[in-house]
């Protein structure tokens, strides 16, 4: 039903463990490189939140032969684009350049991965800008400190439970040591994925891999963090103030299964028909017809091991957040009692194909997702099937999940309000060490 | 021992393409960039119409006549518009701004007759209806009052509003009582007066051939009446004459947002391209002299970044970072510092040869996907570029000077006669900031304090 061309790469692994995936095509003469480590925030310790994350910063910090920032300069020198990002379950490095430097490019990912060379200064100037990263991103933000508080209530599991950027007083404790003992951990090429997706000689490209990455010792590499989530028996609440929100925010999470089995599919089409777009049943409830509320998204969470189905929705002033919840659970009532439609199934189908389409074009966002398949689901060759997956949902499939998720003692809700309400509170927004 | 790094090779050139164009009887300008490799098509719609085209009175008509289109036509109701696209997965998306207006619809190719059927009624047979028009309203005050809690917002509304004054430019944000008096019917005439087909372009990219698009273009649009042409003069503004200091008090602020910005250029001056390079030693990326300085060195901020914001008549250029409020001062101080420097001496050869390649880069990931060519045409000729821009950009690139960047910065970044923008919570950052220059300080909503 959907003409998709497939994408035709090559899967290796050097005898170090390194995994190397390789996707030419050439539109433009430009080449991604990435580099995928399987490690993030949920294999933190207790007392040690926002360290993989600060430790992505050090990878930036000086290496055998790459001084501080050079690393950045060197891609910059060829109008290269580069950076690097930390999630809870994978921490990635890349530079898209002009792809006559596919070779600088290689060289500045083994040496980083061969070794790790920061000062006393430059682990402490980068614990500086990464508490400057939080405020920026969090703490001077409406609904940050929601965004960092609504794991740490919704999973047991210290490992999500946490946030990626961590609590400032661990920061504070991070020590240049812990940065040596993460790297011999965790980056090791027998726990990363190198793509290469663009302008590219498959055989060359291999041979240049080889040359610059065959001889990095496979150190110890960790399994990675397996998360158990116990099952929840009873909601969770809380309520939050925000002094910089100026309308209240609610955030649900239903617990689900991890990505990529059959209930992440059905869910993943399932928040499509709820509250993608205009015509979503949500949309047209919440705002088109009622004017509740003024941003909805809802859907799966993304993470490798146990999910969440989340829900943020932003309150119209003077509207009762309790009308709100009663009307989300009258759609998912709906959805109990009868299945969902063919059409409404094909629409979300459509928007699957439509995104999928989309993620094909640009060759940064190719190497991205191949690299995401092998890491999340140890399967690149997903990029090619998964649509395979869509299509076998029914909407009994879709019916089924849906009982099974969205129960009340499956589920947690955080108030976020505007106003200081005291009796109501039980968070203190601002406190950076709340964490602990 | 230290191992150099492989030396690359030159940059590859890529060539702009010639893009084949048709005009129809009325007006409309048809662009199509065709490339088979992925089943999908996006179609732009594109006017030189935009924020600025506001009467004074009333700066909610651009964005909310725009945003009612999709809320009713003549056979579809704003629920019917809603299935339709959403069932096909068309993307339908509007984008108002200054000087621009687009309204796209991206699908796969097996959509394309009702994606085109889609855009031609909103575009020509839109009903504005007023139960809809009073819901559209409702939406966007929250909107704005969601908008005022955002501290970058602040900034840049501050920094608009202070550096053109009197100018069209200046009014970037929709006060709450403009709309809360705005009717159904001036939204009607705004839309039908100003965007015809005559100033239109139409920009297929995609699986799409140039018979087809002309094909699509004439069924669906061909019947389009041509309005008047409609025109807009500009006042001219004078320049800072010296530095100024705004203090946009947010309480509870756990950062300060600092902006330092000054009028700089529209992109078809002769001096825009080494203006370009400029900003870019300034701060452009995390190698420039204010990211290594203010987070690299310092430990102020997360980043800092200059940019030059063009426009048709102007530009700005403007330098930002997020930082820690007990340094505000200092942090503006460096960044001033910074903006100094590049009047005083000429950036290195190296440094130049980095920034060059950044442009090139850039320019070259531009041209990654036949719709981001499609956006670089639409500029080109929004910002009345020569009909050689996009071919003769690199070398253009190429012949600027170290000695030309350093003229080009004394001519227009003067840190003595720029406008300083703060937002934070004034306890921590005024006392420091007064030290710097006459500083007024306002409220979240503008008002002087």
């Amino acid at each position: 039903m959907f003409q998709i061309p497939q994408v035709e790469f090559q899967e290796h692994r050097l005898s170090n463990g390194l995994q190397v995936l390789l996707y030419p095509k050439r539109r433009t003469p430009l080449v991604h490189i990435s580099v995928h480590y399987r490690v993030g925030s949920s294999v933190e310790e207790p007392g040690l939140s926002g360290f993989a994350h600060l430790f992505e910063h050090m990878m930036f910090q000086g290496s055998d032969n790459v001084d501080k920032n050079e690393h950045g300069r060197y891609v910059d020198e060829v109008g290269g684009r580069w950076n690097a990002s930390t999630n809870k379950d994978r921490t990635n490095y890349y530079e898209t350049v002009p792809s006559n430097c596919l070779e600088l490019g290689l060289w500045l990912e083994a040496d980083r991965m061969r070794s790790l060379r920061v000062t006393e200064a430059n682990f402490e100037n980068q614990r500086q800008t990464v508490i400057e990263e939080k405020k920026q991103s969090y703490d001077n933000r409406p609904y940050g400190l929601a965004y960092l508080r609504f794991d740490e209530l919704a999973y047991e599991s210290w490992a999500y439970a946490h946030s990626v950027i961590g609590s400032v007083s661990d920061l504070q404790k991070a020590t240049l040591e812990d940065a040596a003992r993460f790297h011999r951990t965790y980056y090791g090429p027998g726990n990363a994925t190198l793509v290469l997706a663009g302008d590219l000689n498959c055989d060359q490209a291999l041979e240049s891999v080889g040359k610059h990455f065959a001889d990095i010792p496979n150190r110890t590499s960790s399994e990675g963090s397996r998360v158990e989530e116990p099952k929840q028996s009873s909601e969770k609440r809380e309520v939050l103030t925000d002094p910089l929100a100026v309308l209240p925010l609610v955030i649900l999470g239903y617990h689900i299964p991890p990505i990529g089995l059959p209930e992440y599919y059905a869910l993943s089409l399932f928040s499509i028909v709820l509250s993608d777009g205009s015509s979503s049943r949500l949309h047209r409830k919440l705002i088109y017809e009622n004017n509740w509320v003024t941003g909805l998204a809802a859907g799966p969470n993304r993470y490798k091991g146990p999910g969440l189905f989340d829900f943020w929705m932003q309150i119209q002033d003077q509207v009762d957040v309790d009308q709100v919840l009663k009307a989300i659970e009258g759609e998912l009532e709906r959805f109990r009692a009868q299945p969902i439609s063919h059409l409404e199934l094909q629409k979300a189908l459509n928007q699957i194909a439509y995104r999928h389409v989309g993620r094909l074009q640009r060759v940064s966002d190719i190497g991205e997702i191949l690299a995401h398949y092998a890491v999340y689901h140890d399967d690149p060759n997903l990029i090619n099937q998964e649509l395979e997956r869509y299509l076998s949902v029914t909407p009994e499939s879709i019916r089924e999940v849906v009982r099974e998720t969205f129960r009340a003692e499956n589920r947690t809700l955080l108030l976020v309000q505007p106003q200081a309400s005291p009796q109501e509170s039980n968070g203190v927004p601002g406190d950076e060490e709340s964490g602990e | 021992m230290t191992v150099e790094a492989p030396k690359p090779g030159q940059i590859e050139p890529v060539d702009y393409p010639t893009i084949p164009e048709v005009v129809l009887g009325n007006g409309l300008r048809v662009l199509v960039l065709e490339e088979r490799r992925l089943p999908r098509i996006s179609i732009r719609l594109a006017w030189p119409i935009g924020t600025v085209w506001n009467p004074d009175e009333n700066l909610s008509l651009a964005d909310l006549s725009v945003d009612l289109l999709k809320e009713g036509t003549t056979s579809r109701s704003s629920v019917d518009i809603a299935d339709f696209s959403d069932q096909l997965a068309i993307q339908y998306g509007e984008d108002v701004s200054m000087e621009q207006t687009h309204l796209s619809v991206s699908v796969l190719d097996q959509y394309v007759d009702q994606a085109m059927d889609l855009l031609s009624d909103l575009v020509l047979r839109p009903t504005f209806p007023e139960e809809e028009f009073q819901k559209v309203r409702a939406r966007w005050q929250s909107h704005i009052l969601s908008q005022r809690s955002q501290p970058d917002f602040l900034a840049e509304e501050r920094t608009y509003r202070v550096l053109f004054g009197d100018h069209p430019y200046a009014k970037i944000s929709i006060p709450p009582e403009h709309l809360a008096q705005v009717e159904r019917d001036q939204l009607h005439d705004f839309y039908k007066t100003l965007f015809g087909p005559d100033q239109a372009l139409l920009v297929f990219a995609g699986s799409v051939s140039l018979e087809q698009a002309t094909a699509l273009a004439e069924r669906y649009l061909g019947e389009w009446e041509k309005g008047e042409a409609p025109s807009l003069s500009y006042p001219s503004v004078p320049k800072l004459d010296r530095l100024q200091v705004s203090l946009v008090h947010r309480p509870h602020s756990a950062q300060a947002v600092i902006s330092v910005g000054t009028r700089a250029l529209p992109r078809n001056h002769a001096d825009a391209i080494p203006l370009q390079l400029a900003s870019q030693v300034l701060g452009g990326g995390g190698s420039s002299r204010l990211f290594l300085n203010l987070r690299e060195e310092k430990g102020y901020t997360y980043g800092a970044y200059s940019s030059l914001r063009s426009y048709r008549k102007e530009g700005l250029l403007l330098a930002t970072a997020n930082v820690r409020s007990e340094v505000c001062a200092e942090a503006v101080q460096e960044t001033l510092a910074e903006m100094e420097r590049m009047r005083q001496e000429p950036p290195q050869a190296n440094e130049l040869q980095r920034c060059l390649a950044e442009r090139l880069g850039a320019f070259i990931r531009g041209m990654e996907s036949p719709s981001s060519v499609g956006l670089l045409e639409i500029s080109r000729r929004l910002h009345n570029l020569s009909e050689d821009y996009y071919r003769t950009y690199v070398p253009k690139l190429k012949e600027v000077t170290a000695e030309k960047v350093l003229e080009t910065s004394r001519a227009y970044i003067d840190p003595s006669r720029v406008l300083v923008t703060v937002v934070a919570d004034r306890e921590q950052v005024e006392e420091k900031l007064r030290d710097l220059g006459p500083l007024t300080v306002y409220d979240m909503d503008g008002n002087t304090l």
